[in-house]
């Protein structure tokens, strides 16, 4: 279980000030699929940062299994691939694993996640030969490779095509179901989150998050994306975010 | 056959012009109008080469290469130890930048009859030269190049719980490469500028003592035919280096 608890942030820089989140509190359960939605500059990334250990609160405190967060202890998945282009596709995965010293430990688990998700015969190759989607893939196989069970994924998709978007959701969401990690996913693409998620966080600007349950069984087809109900959460949600831009 | 066109079409208008200017050059001497101790015809270049080719390649330009090698490797070892120190310390950096930056606004001449006062007239009067000069673009090179890093990869390897000795090998050493490599491509020439100057302040061997040997002579032709000897030298050295530089940067997207 992931628990902030009435954490405050303030990013410093010289005599700038600003603060960014005041008095979150929020709990996140094992195993659940949770989006944070909200404008940009609300501080929906600095949360992953808070989780990850990267920052640390000015106030308040953030709980991994009830005791506090530090690095290290969930994986982190940046909205840039951030692929190391001198090491392979391989060793890009790996990478966690040497950090850890396991890297003989994981190379078959590694080769078999490379099988899973369509990269056969591209460990031996270097980021530049692959495409968007593919390179996603690779640094979204390099968190899952942390072996952590909660993992932070910062708007991953954000940057890729309608039609391979729509591949990678699907794709997550079959990991997803097999690894029943803990994941905590930013976009800003509300129909992603209503698809993928149990819950859907709204972050408003005066810092109050407002909750969303979402109740459609798994697994989930995209026909969902169609149906009254979907549609209907969808369209309170988009008028919920319109009216933080007034 | 695709590596000769792209050949000819990078270098082929240099190779023309450079021949249209020889060609020109002995046609200007021949002629009469420049006396040949001031600017000898490429062809008397080319004889003086020729007649002294055993003891220019395997005397002077032995013993030049000796002192560049030396001096290179030097620079390269204390300039990438200097970067890196600086690169962990604020306070080693605060102390030897300024010195680093100091050492090359002396005039390498000025500070030549103290070189030979410590080292003599042996191979290391020529080295210190060699080195104060290359040095400097590798410590410059490795130390931006290990500050240039990108926060997030940083942030990214924190978030796996690495160590900052582990930062530091996996992420700030590949990423320095490139910058890296660029200042050895300019330091190995300088090496070679370097040896030449430290030869002309004192030695009996190396192409640099032997182009000042001929101009004392006036024989301009054995002149040139040193320099040219150095300039190819110096063309085939910086070649080396990019070529170590594509094979080990080959993967990097471009």
């Amino acid at each position: 279980m992931l628990e902030l608890k009435d954490v405050s942030y303030t990013f410093k820089d010289g005599q700038k000030v600003n603060p960014v989140l005041q008095n979150i509190h929020l709990t996140i359960h094992r195993g659940e699929f949770v989006s944070l939605i909200g404008k940009s500059g609300t501080g929906k990334s600095t949360i992953l940062k808070l989780i990850a250990g990267l920052l640390h609160a000015d106030q308040g405190t953030v709980l991994h299994d009830d005791k506090p967060i530090k690095l290290g202890d969930v994986g982190y998945m940046p909205q840039h691939d951030l692929l190391f282009s001198w090491r392979t596709i391989l060793d890009n995965i790996l990478l966690p694993t040497e950090i850890k010293k396991q890297k003989k430990i994981k190379k078959q688990e590694a080769l078999q996640w490379l099988q899973k998700v369509g990269l056969v015969g591209y460990e031996k190759a270097y980021p530049k030969e692959l495409s968007g989607g593919m390179r996603q893939r690779v640094a979204f196989l390099r968190t899952l490779l942390t072996g952590k069970n909660v993992l932070l994924l910062d708007e991953p998709f954000g940057a890729l095509d309608a039609l391979t978007k729509k591949e990678m959701q699907a794709w997550l969401l079959s990991i997803w179901q097999e690894t029943k990690q803990t994941v905590i996913f930013i976009t800003h693409d509300l129909e992603e989150a209503l698809y993928l998620s149990d819950r859907v966080m709204l972050l408003h600007p005066n810092d109050d998050l407002e909750e969303y349950t979402i109740p459609f069984e798994r697994p989930r087809s995209r026909d969902l994306l169609y149906q009254q109900d979907f549609t209907s959460i969808r369209k309170k949600l988009e008028d919920h975010l319109r009216h933080d831009e007034n | 056959m695709m590596k000769i066109k792209s050949f000819i079409r990078s270098y082929g208008l240099f190779i023309i012009c450079a021949v249209i200017f020889l060609m020109a050059m002995e046609a200007i001497v021949n002629a009469g109008f420049v006396p040949s101790y001031i600017i000898p015809a490429p062809s008397q270049v080319y004889n003086a080469i020729i007649e002294n080719l055993s003891s220019l390649i395997f005397v002077h330009l032995k013993m030049t290469m000796m002192e560049v090698g030396i001096g290179f490797i030097l620079s390269v070892v204390i300039g990438v130890i200097l970067a890196v120190a600086m690169f962990f310390s604020r306070t080693i950096e605060k102390i030897i930048y300024p010195i680093v930056l100091i050492s090359q606004t002396i005039p390498t001449i000025a500070l030549s009859p103290i070189f030979v006062l410590w080292f003599g007239y042996t191979i290391w009067s020529k080295v210190a030269v060699t080195f104060l000069i290359a040095f400097f673009p590798i410590v410059v090179g490795s130390y931006d190049g290990l500050r240039s890093g990108n926060p997030e990869y940083i942030d990214l390897l924190r978030s796996m719980g690495a160590t900052k000795w582990q930062i530091f090998i996996k992420y700030h050493v590949s990423n320095a490469l490139p910058v890296f490599f660029s200042s050895l491509k300019l330091a190995i020439v300088y090496a070679l500028i370097g040896a030449t100057i430290g030869e002309w302040l004192g030695a009996s061997e190396g192409l640099g003592y032997y182009s000042r040997r001929m101009s004392g002579q006036l024989n301009a032709a054995g002149v040139f035919a040193a320099i040219t000897i150095l300039s190819m030298t110096g063309i085939i050295l910086f070649i080396v280096m990019s070529l170590i530089e594509k094979r080990l940067l080959r993967n990097r997207r471009s």
